[in-house]
């Protein structure tokens, strides 16, 4: 039988310290802590913005200014934008081979695996550090298609501008919530990716978000236009070392789904539990177009996250599969919401969380059938477990429906791990707590099984991680 | 009346619509004189004590629409109806409360103090109709250990009429309380119940029905707070809605930490008769307490196609197969229901709306 206890040691010694380890703060430029239109302005002008983009930033400040904090969901008192610093630009220009970027960063990315990855399973990789993505590539064959990927500064200003400019905060305005109208005036990063009708790019395209600066924010937006037909699917991915003082992460993704294409779109969010992760995402898909989202969310303080999908044309679906475990310290709000807006649409949301040793763990979801989605389907099922007492986990879900030819379902539980469970497997020679995280683990494997491969491992990692000492 | 009545436990996001009842749900606390808390003087079955004073932990406990309005009616009730019940009370308390031209408002505080392993049933109806009219009522349970206590709420009121019904209830050790609450009628009807099951083994059931029509609004707030160990909720509603009618369910179980081994359950079943009406519900589960089970389904559309098929391949026309499917929404609450006058009652008033419905569609 295996050792588990040398197993976790192993995972807790080698697996954390990748995403802990921290490079000397070395950046060419950044901006004085806090938010005035001096320091968006001086953004803008290091970022060579066009003038259009410049003017977009000032007005997106403004309803930052006018826009109060939600209601709703955990508290954000530990974060005072005074205090974070907007914009860091690392030491280096964005490469298109790994051996030009700066040692640090490459180490970085090694240690993560991002390179390895590219040679064995992507068809292009972004890899952004700090405020600005240092390295960008995609395989010959996948260009070929017409398949466009590259960072979203050189977009804005390239032979894609006009598409840039036609769809940036378009799907999320500023004016949609507080932190989407800061992301409009000090965005900076991120990528775009255009799919020709038709094309199917079989190898996903990933991006890798890396905040390395303490007390800074990353505002990376992905924009991603997939034509008629076509098919991607995109991975996401981020992480950060663990500071003292409070991180901030405002990013934006927008998805365009065209006639008949297809889109899935996987994330697993691995910050820093000193991270306030409060990230917006929307898809709106045209007729007989699908959007797959896959998101596990283990890292962040505090988490606002609830990709959001606009069902457009009709016959248009999304499925949204998603986990979340919230450990010590961290208050994950996650979930999804749909906007069915036309006749036979469909969408299916299914998510397990998981909460201990103090974690707040909350599934929110918005089911939105408008009048003129007759014949539309939904449904939405969440599991929840709690491993301990002094843990806290509460489901959210909100429905409106207004149209009768519907048929929509709910569903969801809240529960512990079954003692008989846990008695049986330790009378087949398992400890308690291995016996625990197994049952942990079958718990999240449905979705496990819809992540990529490497991203499953990294999961299962994760879980095990977050299991060492589980009990007593 | 400008503060929300009805609030949801814990709040989302704003444009869903749900965080509290539409302002149309407001008091008309304005018009109204304050009332002079006449207490109840009609019959009162045997075993059953009216008390002058309701005692200070009864008058303290909190319903389901919220402290603005609970203090609203402590202070403004018309009529009181305060009793205590120590033994097994065999026979219904019924309290009718009729709204028309002459009487247009009603503010009733109902209190009711249920002795250890008392037996006690209540119904309150709401009937009647005027311009305006607004029936108001607050009823504070307090079922102590081994006691019974069987809410039955049935509103019949016409289509002018607005309703609003809180309940609280603190349930202690092995006591429970079974709420049953039917609603037809009124352009606004707004119930908030909050049921504290305090007490080792303590339960609580809701049974409720509905049937929104022309452009009623109805705003329903029921929570259970799980405190006591092995406690159980389980919440069951049933609901059509036609016509502009437009309905928000928040049904919400509460486990607190220290509730171990409690199990709570919220259902809602909508049948849409269309495409105007519009259904929101919002069930939540809040849990800070491992060891519970919590669970919470809902399931919204038009007819059973194929339930409808078989009902007329047994020999019922399709508008005969429909009605039955309706009607059949409420008998979870009819059964309940102890006296066949008032089942045949709502069944003809349901019958009478549905009338209404098939001849004015839209």
């Amino acid at each position: 039988m295996k050792d588990f206890n040398h197993e976790k040691t192993h995972v807790s010694e080698v697996d954390r310290s990748i995403y802990d380890i921290k490079d000397k703060v070395d950046s060419s430029f950044e901006v004085n802590s806090g938010l005035t239109s001096d320091i968006v302005s001086r953004i803008s002008q290091e970022k060579n913005d066009p003038e259009w983009m410049r003017l977009f930033r000032l007005k997106a400040l403004e309803t930052y200014h006018k826009t109060p904090l939600p209601i709703w969901g955990p508290s954000l008192d530990g974060l005072n934008i005074e205090d974070i610093v907007t914009y860091v630009r690392p030491k280096t220009d964005m490469r298109t081979n790994w051996s030009d970027v700066p040692d640090y960063i490459k180490n970085t990315f090694e240690r993560l695996g991002i390179p390895d990855a590219e040679r064995k399973s992507l068809a292009g990789v972004g890899a952004q550090y700090d405020s600005e993505v240092v390295y960008h590539s995609i395989r010959e064959e996948v260009a070929a298609q017409g398949v466009v990927y590259t960072d979203m500064e050189s977009a804005l200003t390239g032979p894609y501008a006009e598409m840039v400019r036609k769809h940036f905060m378009k799907l999320v305005p500023p004016s949609d919530h507080k932190f989407a109208a800061l992301h409009g005036a000090v965005w900076s990063g991120g990528s775009f990716v255009y799919v020709p009708p038709g094309a199917s790019v079989e190898i996903p395209l990933q991006s890798y978000f890396r905040l390395n600066a303490p007390g800074a924010g990353q505002f990376e937006h992905t924009l991603i236009i997939v034509d008629e037909g076509a098919y991607l699917h995109f991975i996401e991915g981020c992480s950060a070392p663990k500071y003292n003082v409070a991180n901030l992460h405002a990013g934006c993704v927008e998805l365009y789904v065209g006639k008949n294409a297809r889109l899935r779109y996987s994330t697993i969010e691995n910050w820093s539990k000193n991270m306030f992760n409060l990230n917006t995402k929307r898809a709106v898909v045209e007729e007989g177009g699908t959007i797959e989202w896959v998101s596990g969310s283990f890292g962040s303080h505090i988490s606002y996250l609830y990709p959001m999908s606009i069902l457009k044309g009709k016959n248009s679906r999304m499925e949204f599969t998603g986990i979340t475990f919230a450990g010590e310290g961290q208050n994950l709000d996650t979930g999804a919401k749909v906007l069915h807006s036309a006749p036979n649409t469909t969408s299916h949301i299914t998510t397990k969380s998981i909460s201990r040793d103090g974690g707040v763990s909350t599934f929110r979801s918005a089911i939105t059938v408008t009048p003129q989605a007759s014949g539309s389907k939904s449904s939405v099922s969440c599991e929840s477990l709690m491993l301990d007492s002094i843990s806290r986990s509460d489901t959210i879900p909100v429905m409106d429906i207004q149209c009768d030819e519907v048929d929509i379902g709910h569903e969801a539980k809240i529960g512990r791990i079954s003692e008989s469970a846990i008695f049986y497997l330790m009378s087949r020679g398992l400890s308690e707590e291995n016996a625990r995280a197994m049952i942990v683990g079958g718990f999240a494997e449905p979705i496990a099984k819809e992540l990529p491969l490497e991203y499953a491992v990294e999961m299962n990692n994760l879980i095990h991680l977050e299991m060492v000492g589980s009990i007593g | 009346m400008n503060e929300k009545i009805n609030i949801l436990p814990v709040p989302t996001w704003n444009r869903m619509g749900v965080n509290w009842a539409e302002t149309r749900a407001e008091l008309p606390k304005k018009s109204l004189p304050k009332g002079k808390k006449t207490p109840y003087a009609n019959f009162i079955p045997q075993g059953i004590q009216r008390i002058e004073e309701l005692p200070s932990e009864v008058a303290k406990i909190s319903t389901g629409m919220g402290s603005n309005y609970d203090d609203y009616i402590l202070d403004n009730a018309d009529k009181t109806c305060f009793i205590h019940v120590n033994t097994d009370v065999k026979e219904p308390l019924v309290i009718i409360e009729q709204i028309d031209p002459s009487s247009p408002a009603s503010r009733t505080h109902f209190g009711i103090v249920a002795e250890r392993d008392s037996h006690l049933t209540i119904v309150q109806i709401l009937k009647g109709d005027a311009i305006d009219g607004a029936a108001m009522s607050l009823t504070q349970i307090l079922a102590k250990p081994g006691s019974f206590v069987r809410l039955i709420q049935i509103q019949l009121l016409g289509a002018q009429s607005r309703s609003w019904e809180a309940v609280g209830a603190r349930v202690e050790g092995g006591a429970k309380v079974e709420v049953v609450r039917a609603v037809l009628g009124g352009r606004v009807a707004a119930c908030g119940s909050l049921i504290e099951l305090v007490g080792p083994k303590s339960e609580y059931t809701l049974s409720a029905a509905y049937f929104g029509h022309e452009a009623q609004y109805l705003d329903f707030n029921d929570t259970a707070v799980h405190l006591g160990t092995e406690s159980t909720s389980d919440m069951y509603t049933s609901g059509v809605l036609a016509d502009k009618s437009s309905k928000i369910l928040r049904g919400t179980i509460d486990f607190r930490s220290g509730a171990v081994r409690s199990v709570g359950h919220v259902n809602e079943n909508v049948l849409l008769l269309d495409p105007t009406a519009r259904n929101r519900t919002a069930p939540l589960i809040l849990c800070g307490e491992e060891q519970v089970e919590g669970q919470h389904a809902a399931t919204l559309g038009r007819f059973d196609e194929k339930q409808l098929y078989y009902l007329c391949s047994r020999g019922l026309t399709p508008i005969q197969a429909k009605r039955l499917m309706i009607e059949a929404r409420f008998m979870p609450v009819l059964d309940l229901l102890p006296d066949e006058d008032l089942r045949r009652e709502i069944l003809e008033d349901i019958e009478r709306r549905l009338d209404h419905h098939e001849n004015n569609p839209g």
